[in-house]
């Protein structure tokens, strides 16, 4: 992926929108919006670009001698070869030379439509890189922020309000507590879905090097959660998890009301890490276009290169077999 | 004849004797083990009496605290009988240290039940002629013969059934 | 109201099919907007908390339901038709009475459970449910001289003074120790080694006994421990006293013979200042002001092998631990292995059973660290330490300064917490939504006093 950042033409600009992109996602749009804006943004400005001069069309015609019998075949005397200009190469023939059907994007980790934050996306032969940076598992770390006081039907801010109530009793060693005894809960969970008979000497030598990162996509994983703001009625959590939506995250939100005998909205969901890409990384939206992406997109590169070889501690767990259970 | 019955006896010990749940459990695995029950009895123990009891063990260093143990409360005793009554009973109980049992065998009765190595919940005879001696100990009217001769062709037949209120099987 | 309602287009006057998706994106999104800002605004504003800044307590119990010493009447006489006994409760279950009366400290014995409560109904502040067959929880009868022997919720002690405040409470297998807020101790149940302190009587028939015996001594009392069959007190200028079974020497009096009255123990704490002494079964630990250990009692299963290679101690001794592992600041045992404590919240394990070191380690002579990997120290959570720990027959128990209880050791009857009944291997964290204060671990069951979050 050699960049400059002089293209002039479609051709060198095509060749280089290969990579990995690490994208700010606006709030309140989904992937599918996104992916179109991109693709539209892309395409948009690669063909404002100096279109390669159509091919020529060679037409070669035999020369034959006008004296001809029926039916009999003769060798040609001489070919005219003639060149005409190749309509189906025509612009306003085919259309723009880039569209949207040529770009092809796929998303690294699921944001969803209320997040807003990291948003990591590969394009067209930057598309293995992003299975190879999900195989390793990455953590995400997310900024939640919350209401105290509300409580609406989807646990949303923008949602219908069904129940109102005090939270002056609040106090942000209180949340703390709370914050402590959900990761605790969390890193205990982990043996129940890493698939780990927890009677055997493996569990513990896991359990005894620390975190365990789950081998296959399952139930979320909170690793560390903590409230970085809190100014009743508002607060914010930062979390770092695995296998995150923001369902999750919403009514996870909801419960932490409840425990604190209060009640509570999600109001912002924002990613600000993403493995090794953070947030300072991340293309705003009026960066999305074609001057900018290559530029970004070699950092990408650079930072993924770096990507630690962090392989899933955790393989499933096999039945032992019968032979085995015989010798025990 | 192979089935003829034969006796031991089963102490439950005063650490066990005092909850009603674990005695009930007891109690039904001694029944579902496949014993009858001939005779049962309630005792206190007196000092003399246990250090008679236990007096193969005088000497070793947990004499003095089984003697102790065994007079600090009531215990049960019973008369069971099965073909093989003796290693039947002792492998319904389990080895004596309840703490190594608990791990190693924790279906039994120590396994399940047992307190500490002392605190183990039953006690078991080791030999024939240990059991009748026991049995004579804390049963003095019985009589083995006379009891062979009449009582224990019917309850090989099975006639008989279950007594709960004094824990016997009843010729019917 | 009517006029948001006269600028929004009615779904009605459109005319549509039932399931078309313009008709319910008008029903989801449009409807959530326009309904609700009046019917916000009128919406009553609920207060689920008193107002005042007190944290509740909360008691937790789990564990083996016959004996009744969980404390829930529904668990043994369900009052729903239908409904069958809970056999052993295997998580965490949330004590109503604790709801309703101020508890204050918990003690775990054999089939039975003590409260230390202010009650607002009662003028005792002891409660007792369970197993009552040594009247180890008071005299309770319905008929005359007839009884109960099982408790199945908690109900008043009656002390020999009404108005007498409890500090704490302690229970052996069948005894239980009241230490009162006068610095004396009083004493129910089972006397058949001494452990209640006094004189011990042939046959004596523990089930209808009434007696509440009162223990003083010349110091005041400030601290009292079980073991099984036997009872332990500390003074206030950190001497320790004894009574009750000394088969294996765990009076600490220096013989092996039964003691009916207390009497102070002898040895290497002579002189010293003793902060805690601790027991489950028959093996004791005792923990001074400087952070050293001493160990008397059994020591069949190498519990204080450091001290001494016989099988029994009747003479407290200096376990001399390695210096190494820093001033020791708490202690605990199982029947058949210590565990301690450092200031810088590490804790050791030596001796037999499940250690917390994997299913494979055994048997260990030397203290061993777990890793405090197991209490939750990661790197998102650097500063986890252990802060308090606790010990049961066979089970280990320990308390992070974040308040989190994490448990290992044999699975008697989901007496674990875990939500089954297999045996856990190293130290797993028990879900309980509050912060752990106290906790004590019975033969098959468990109590956990705990604060909530707000």
């Amino acid at each position: 992926m050699a960049v400059s950042t002089s293209v002039a033409t479609i051709r060198e600009a095509w060749f280089q929108l290969n990579g990995v992109m690490c994208i700010y996602k606006p709030t309140k749009i989904s992937w599918k919006q996104l992916r179109n804006t991109l693709a539209f943004n892309i395409c948009r400005d690669i063909n404002q670009l100096e279109e390669t001069p159509p091919r020529k069309f060679v037409n070669i015609e035999s020369i034959t001698p006008n004296n001809q019998l029926d039916g009999e075949l003769v060798a040609p005397t001489s070919y005219g070869v003639t060149t005409t200009t190749n309509l189906t190469d025509h612009k306003l023939v085919r259309g723009p030379a880039i569209q949207l059907d040529d770009i092809r994007l796929f998303h690294a980790n699921r944001t969803g439509y209320h997040t807003s934050g990291v948003l990591v996306v590969g394009l067209n032969k930057g598309n293995r890189y992003i299975d190879k940076l999900n195989l390793s598992r990455p953590t995400s770390v997310y900024q939640v922020k919350g209401e105290f006081g509300i409580a609406t039907d989807t646990h949303w801010d923008d949602g219908k309000v069904w129940e109102k109530a005090t939270y002056a009793h609040l106090s942000k060693s209180s949340i703390d507590r709370v914050m402590a005894s959900i990761q605790a809960s969390n890193q205990k969970s982990l043996f129940q879905y890493c698939g780990v008979d927890p009677n055997s000497q493996t569990a513990y030598e896991l359990a005894s090097t620390g975190l365990l990162r789950p081998a296959v996509k399952g139930p979320t994983v909170v690793y560390g959660i903590k409230c970085v703001h809190f100014e009743p009625p508002n607060f914010t959590l930062e979390i770092h998890c695995i296998n995150e939506n923001e369902e999750y995250f919403a009514i996870m939100i909801h419960d932490l009301g409840l425990t604190l005998k209060t009640t509570a909205v999600c109001k912002q969901i924002r990613c600000i890490r993403y493995g090794c890409f953070t947030v300072e990384d991340a293309l705003l939206r009026k960066h999305w276009s074609l001057k900018y992406l290559p530029d970004h997109m070699s950092l990408c590169h650079t930072k993924l290169k770096t990507l630690p070889r962090t392989t899933p501690q955790l393989s499933v767990y096999e039945q032992p077999s019968s032979s085995q259970i015989e010798k025990c | 004849m192979k089935n003829i019955l034969k006796l031991t006896l089963a102490i439950l010990k005063p650490d066990v004797v005092k909850v009603p749940f674990v005695v009930q459990e007891i109690r039904h695995r001694i029944l579902t083990a496949g014993f009858y029950v001939v005779q049962s009895r309630s005792v206190n123990l007196s000092h003399q009496e246990v250090e008679h009891f236990y007096s193969e063990h005088a000497g070793r260093f947990f004499h003095q605290r089984l003697v102790t143990f065994m007079k600090s409360g009531p215990i049960h005793v019973h008369i069971l009988a099965h073909p093989e009554a003796i290693q039947l009973w002792r492998q319904t109980m389990g080895p004596t240290k309840s703490f190594i049992t608990q791990f190693e065998a924790p279906e039994t009765i120590r396994g399940s039940f047992g307190l500490t190595d002392t605190r183990n919940c039953t006690h078991g005879s080791d030999s024939l002629a240990s059991a009748l001696k026991e049995i004579t100990f804390f049963f003095p009217k019985f009589n083995y013969e006379e009891w062979s001769e009449k009582h224990e062709p019917l309850l090989r037949r099975g006639e008989c059934i279950i007594d709960n209120s004094t824990f016997t099987h009843r010729i019917k | 109201m009517l006029s948001s309602n006269m600028t929004r287009v009615s779904p009605r006057s459109i005319v549509l099919r039932k399931n078309s998706p313009i008709l319910s994106f008008i029903r989801t999104k449009v409807s959530k907007r326009f309904l609700n800002k009046s019917q916000e605004e009128s919406l009553p504003v609920y207060q689920y908390t008193s107002g005042k800044n007190d944290k509740q307590t909360k008691v937790f119990t789990w564990g083996l339901a016959e004996h009744g010493a969980l404390g829930e009447r529904e668990f043994l006489k369900p009052i729903r038709q239908g409904r069958r006994p809970v056999e052993y409760m295997h998580r965490p279950y949330r004590l109503g009475f604790a709801d309703e009366n101020e508890v204050t400290d918990i003690a775990a014995g054999y089939g039975f459970t003590v409260f230390a409560a202010k009650s607002k109904k009662s003028s005792s502040q002891l409660f007792g449910t369970g197993l009552n067959t040594d009247s180890q929880i008071g005299y309770h009868s319905v008929r005359k001289d007839h009884p109960l022997e099982l408790i199945v919720e908690p109900v008043p002690i009656h002390l020999p003074h009404d108005k007498t405040s409890v500090a704490g409470v302690a229970c052996g297998r069948a005894h239980t120790l009241v230490l009162t807020g006068k610095s004396e101790v009083l004493t129910l149940g089972h006397n058949g080694y001494g452990q209640c302190g006094r004189h011990i009587v042939e046959n004596e028939d523990y089930q209808r006994q009434s007696t509440v015996h009162t223990i003083r001594i010349d110091e005041k009392i400030s601290q009292v421990a079980c073991g099984q069959d036997h009872s332990m007190f500390i003074s206030d200028q950190g001497s320790v006293w004894a009574c009750g079974w000394s088969a294996d020497g765990q009076t600490g009096l220096g013989h092996y013979n039964n003691t009916d009255r207390i009497s102070k123990c002898v040895g290497d704490i002579v002189g010293e200042k003793v902060i805690k002494v601790t027991s489950s079964a028959d093996c004791v630990l005792a923990l001074n002001d400087k952070g050293q250990v001493f160990g008397w009692g059994n020591s069949e299963y190498g519990q204080l092998r450091l001290a001494t290679s016989e099988m029994q101690l009747h003479t407290p001794r200096h376990l001399p631990l390695p210096s190494s592992l820093g001033k020791i600041v708490d202690v605990a045992t199982t029947g058949t292995a210590c565990l301690i404590l450092n200031d810088a919240g590490e804790v050791f394990v030596w001796g037999y059973g499940i250690l917390g070191k994997g299913p494979v380690v055994d048997r260990s002579q030397e203290p061993t660290a777990i890793p405090l990997t197991l209490f939750g120290c990661n790197e998102f959570n650097s500063e986890i330490k252990v802060t308090s720990v606790y010990g049961g027959l066979s089970q280990f128990a320990a308390v992070t300064n974040t308040g989190d209880l994490y448990i290992w050791g044999r699975n008697r009857f989901g007496s674990l917490g875990l939500g089954h009944l297999h045996n856990q291997f190293f130290p797993i964290k028990i879900s309980i939504p509050g912060y752990v204060k106290k906790f004590s671990i019975g033969v098959d069951h468990c109590v956990a006093l705990c604060k909530s979050y707000v």
